[in-house]
């Protein structure tokens, strides 16, 4: 797998984690009556960043086989728990870890493909 | 049906929806251009996003019924399917390294969901 495949997949994943972020902070207070909705900023940011890691993400499908790409989406799981943990005071569990290093190690094997 | 295999059934349907959604973002690829209205005409691109979007209030819609934790697993059915049909649809290379790698990233993705 070439490098701008494996660049892409970062900076898209990095960008749909923020975006993650964003759409839990904009459920917090989540009312679907449009005036409320129209206001819920960080919905709408949540989303907007969506939209932005998706376009990014189909530069890297562009490129390379989709049942490849696709999987490295998963990256998007670590930035999310590194997240919980230093800015939600989430627990790292030895259970967590693994599972990060499992995901870190499909993934190294998928850029070998 | 109880609400933990309600939710689990929409978690299902959620997969399905992501996966169809990453389909229509492969096949919006060939003519995928950096250039707002040949995005906005782009109707694999728009269709991709409409099924994301149904996957997304799936999703939620199996978070208000059931545990994250019971559902987390589950959401790892996209990585099956896309693969097969990447294989099925777009003829990709089916490899040893490949199957690892992604039976690898899905028992990550169930541990770190787990308690």
């Amino acid at each position: 797998m070439n490098s701008p495949i494996i660049l892409l997949a970062v900076i898209s994943t990095l960008i749909g984690a923020a975006g993650a972020t964003f759409l839990k902070k904009g459920s917090n207070n989540f009312s679907i009556k449009p005036a409320q909705l129209i206001k819920n900023y960080y919905l709408i940011a949540g989303m907007a960043l969506y939209v932005l890691a998706s376009l990014i993400f189909i530069s890297a499908l562009k490129i390379g086989e989709i049942s490849a790409v696709y999987p490295l989406t998963s990256l998007s799981y670590i930035w999310v728990s590194i997240i919980s943990f230093k800015f939600l005071k989430e627990k790292s569990t030895p259970s967590k870890l693994a599972g990060i290093g499992l995901i870190i190690a499909g993934v190294v094997l998928m850029t070998l493909t | 049906m109880n609400d933990n295999a309600k939710s689990l059934m929409l978690v299902v349907c959620c997969t399905l929806f992501t996966a169809a959604g990453q389909i229509f973002y492969k096949l919006s690829s060939y003519t995928y251009e950096l250039n707002v209205f040949k995005l906005i005409t782009n109707w694999q691109l728009l269709l991709g996003l409409l099924f994301y979007f149904i996957g997304g209030l799936l999703l939620v819609s199996a978070l208000k019924l059931g545990d994250l934790s019971k559902i987390y697993p589950f959401i790892s059915l996209t990585f099956i399917w896309v693969f097969i049909l990447g294989i099925v649809i777009f003829k990709d290379t089916f490899s040893a390294v490949k199957v690892v790698g992604t039976l690898s990233i899905i028992a990550g993705v169930a541990f770190i969901g787990g308690r």
